[in-house]
């Protein structure tokens, strides 16, 4: 006869014997690791966003932009722009990046009176495809917005036209289509920028622009649906911005771009101009790779103290679970030993050593962890796929969040288990081990 | 074989602030090899005491024991589970089985931390003491005189020299209570020492050794 005594099934029919209380221990034991599990995978689940979230992330902008405006003297001239433009290429010659620099004139307006800058801003823009700068801003950022028609060519032509945004359209010319002629005249605007276009009411007539044709109409987008874009010098004559005798412009701002600021001395690039512009007061000038690395930095330590603090949870989680499966299993090995000491006393008079009684012991804590482990990874299991699951296809709101069960949150239950498992046998085993087989017999 | 000697041995127990005395001062040396002893007297004579002390579950409070010329109280705790693993084998009043196990992994399962387990030799235990057709039933499908064989076959699983039963028969009818006896006695005749604790006069007809003990001492058999 050829045969192997289990002692594993010699624990596993001890486990059946006391089947109720054994099953109450591996419920309690599933439900700590269910929740551990499922903990883990919300905060896995909530990891991988945040990692999803932070590569989606704007990356640092490099552009930097300087605009000068609000002159003492009012205006700046072509001489200005020169200028600047001297001021700016010699900063950034030695870094290798390029920059332009523009004129700007800009009307802006309010719908009426009574609600005045807190209401809808719209602005007349002027564009000169002369200044590189402007035109080229005109023609990246305006020209894929338009919806009909054509943009501003810049041809002498193009004197009396307008490209509506389509906002400004809808309010005011509702009917307006490309080819159209249309009169700012009824449109009643409060005009707010320059001081001496006001008249003694300190209401500028709009009737100063003349009949204009519509050249295109812009698509709906938020940086342009506000604005109608003229000609630069027609703008400019119709707010006395030219002097036909010196044939010179003024534009109300100068605005600098550089391509890539990274690498020039932006602060000292800054001084410089406030030194060549000492009457300038508007100023403006951002280089956006500072405030947007810190923007990105920022956003970036916001998600990983949101991933650490929730790392930290289910740290204490699986501490809380650990303790609670300690206590409760120690307290059911306690009871089952107390039941079996008879037992175990017969076993230790017939031979069998400390050493024995301790694996007996700590197989019969291993085997209940074992089935709670199981049968809690199965159901944390279940519920985050079920999260998951419910997160994708956006089931009720914001209760469900995204969770993924990865290896180590499997090795994390499995070694919470195992340690549990094994603290939770030391007690009884050693209390056993010190009972002496004499005394238990004689009880009987 | 079985030499046994016994040197002013005393156990005393502290129970609350009485101090009993369950075994005063005894002295005794025999060779049981082949024999069949039986120590009797009435309940609480020391018996019992006696038995756990020969097979070491048990210590004195003062006197030495020898078993085939090992001093007991000189083993350390864990040459005394290896001696009495390899030379002891106990039979309990109330049979001591394990509910959960076959009768057959009852009989092996001294051995069950070992690397092997001889479960040929517990199959002929089993089939030498009428049980061949009870090797898989459980504790609760066997009678007390089949339970009780059981736990013979289980004490003799490692072939031990020194077979210690006490009261094997309290439990059981008469008829199973000699059929046990008898066992023991062959048991006996295969150069093993077999001691029985009883109060149950009747077994002294089967013993080639009769020690009575009263008052935890020995006392004069009757004739």
């Amino acid at each position: 006869m050829k045969k192997r005594f289990s002692v594993t099934g010699y624990v596993l029919r001890n486990i059946a014997v006391r089947r109720l209380r054994n099953g109450l221990t591996v419920c309690r034991l599933a439900v700590l690791v269910a929740f551990f599990v499922l903990f883990s995978a919300l905060s896995e689940g909530a990891h991988d966003y945040m990692v999803r979230s932070i590569a989606d992330l704007p990356k640092p902008d490099t552009t930097g932009l300087i605009v000068m405006w609000d002159r003492e003297s009012d205006t700046y001239n072509s001489s200005d722009l020169l200028a600047a433009d001297r001021v700016l290429q010699e900063a950034i010659r030695p870094s290798g990046a390029t920059g332009h620099t523009a004129g700007l004139y800009e009307q802006q307006f309010a719908m009426d009176e009574s609600e005045g800058f807190m209401g809808q801003v719209y602005s007349l823009v002027g564009v000169d495809p002369a200044i590189p700068g402007v035109w080229k801003y005109y023609a990246s950022e305006v020209g894929p917005k338009l919806s009909s028609g054509r943009l501003l060519s810049g041809a002498p032509s193009d004197s009396a036209c307008v490209v509506l945004g389509h906002g400004l359209k809808d309010r005011f010319f509702p009917n307006a289509s490309v080819g159209d002629r249309i009169s700012f005249v009824p449109v009643n605007m409060t005009w707010d920028v320059v001081p001496r276009d006001r008249d003694a009411n300190g209401v500028v007539n709009i009737s100063r622009i003349p009949e204009v044709e519509v050249h295109g109409i812009l698509k709906p987008d938020y940086g342009t649906d506000g604005r109608a874009f003229f000609p630069l010098d027609f703008l400019a004559r119709q707010f006395l911005q030219y002097n036909g005798t010196t044939n010179t412009t003024f534009y109300q701002q100068i605005l600098m771009i550089i391509d890539d600021a990274s690498n020039i001395d932006f602060n000292g690039l800054e001084s410089s101009l406030k030194s060549e512009f000492r009457s300038a007061n508007g100023w403006d000038s951002r280089y956006n790779l500072e405030w947007s690395r810190q923007w990105y930095d920022d956003s970036v330590s916001s998600f990983k103290d949101m991933d650490a603090t929730l790392d930290g949870w289910l740290m204490v989680l699986g501490l809380v679970g650990g303790i609670l499966i300690v206590l409760g299993t120690t307290n059911n090995m306690t009871m089952s030993v107390y039941d079996q000491r008879r037992e175990i006393a017969t076993l230790k008079a017939t031979g069998i050593d400390n050493r024995g009684v301790y694996r007996l012991i700590l197989s019969h804590g291993m085997l209940l962890c074992s089935f709670g482990l199981v049968a809690g990874l199965a159901a944390g299991w279940g519920i985050s796929i079920l999260f998951d699951f419910g997160y994708r296809h956006s089931w009720g709101g914001m209760f469900f969040t995204p969770a993924t069960v990865d290896h180590v949150t499997v090795l994390l239950a499995l070694g919470l288990v195992a340690l549990s498992g094994a603290l939770s046998s030391i007690y009884p085993a050693y209390r056993v081990s010190r009972l002496r087989p004499v005394e238990a017999l004689r009880y009987e | 074989m079985s030499r046994i000697v016994v040197r002013n041995v005393s156990k005393r127990y502290e129970t609350g602030q009485a101090t009993v005395t369950a075994l005063d001062a005894i002295d005794l040396e025999l060779d049981g090899t082949g024999k069949l002893i039986v120590v009797a007297g009435p309940s609480g004579a020391g018996k019992s005491t006696l038995l756990h002390i020969l097979g070491t579950m048990d210590s004195p409070t003062c006197g030495e024991v020898e078993v085939n010329g090992v001093t007991l109280g000189a083993l350390s705790e864990e040459e005394t589970v290896r001696f009495r693993k390899r030379h002891i084998g106990f039979v309990f009043q109330f049979f001591n089985l394990i509910p959960v196990l076959t009768a057959i992994e009852n009989v092996v399962a001294p051995q069950m931390f070992d690397k092997s387990q001889d479960f040929d030799r517990a199959a002929g235990l089993l089939r030498r003491f009428g049980l061949q057709d009870r090797l898989d039933h459980r504790p609760h499908q066997l009678s007390g005189g089949e339970q009780q064989r059981v736990a013979i076959a289980r004490a003799l699983i490692n072939d031990p020299g020194l077979i210690l039963a006490d009261e094997p028969t309290a439990n059981l009818d008469s008829r199973n209570g000699s059929e046990v006896i008898r066992t023991l006695k062959d048991i006996s005749k295969e150069n093993r020492t077999v001691i029985i604790a009883t109060h149950n006069e009747r077994i002294a007809d089967f013993a080639d050794v009769i020690l009575m003990m009263n008052d935890g001492r020995f006392t004069p058999a009757r004739p």
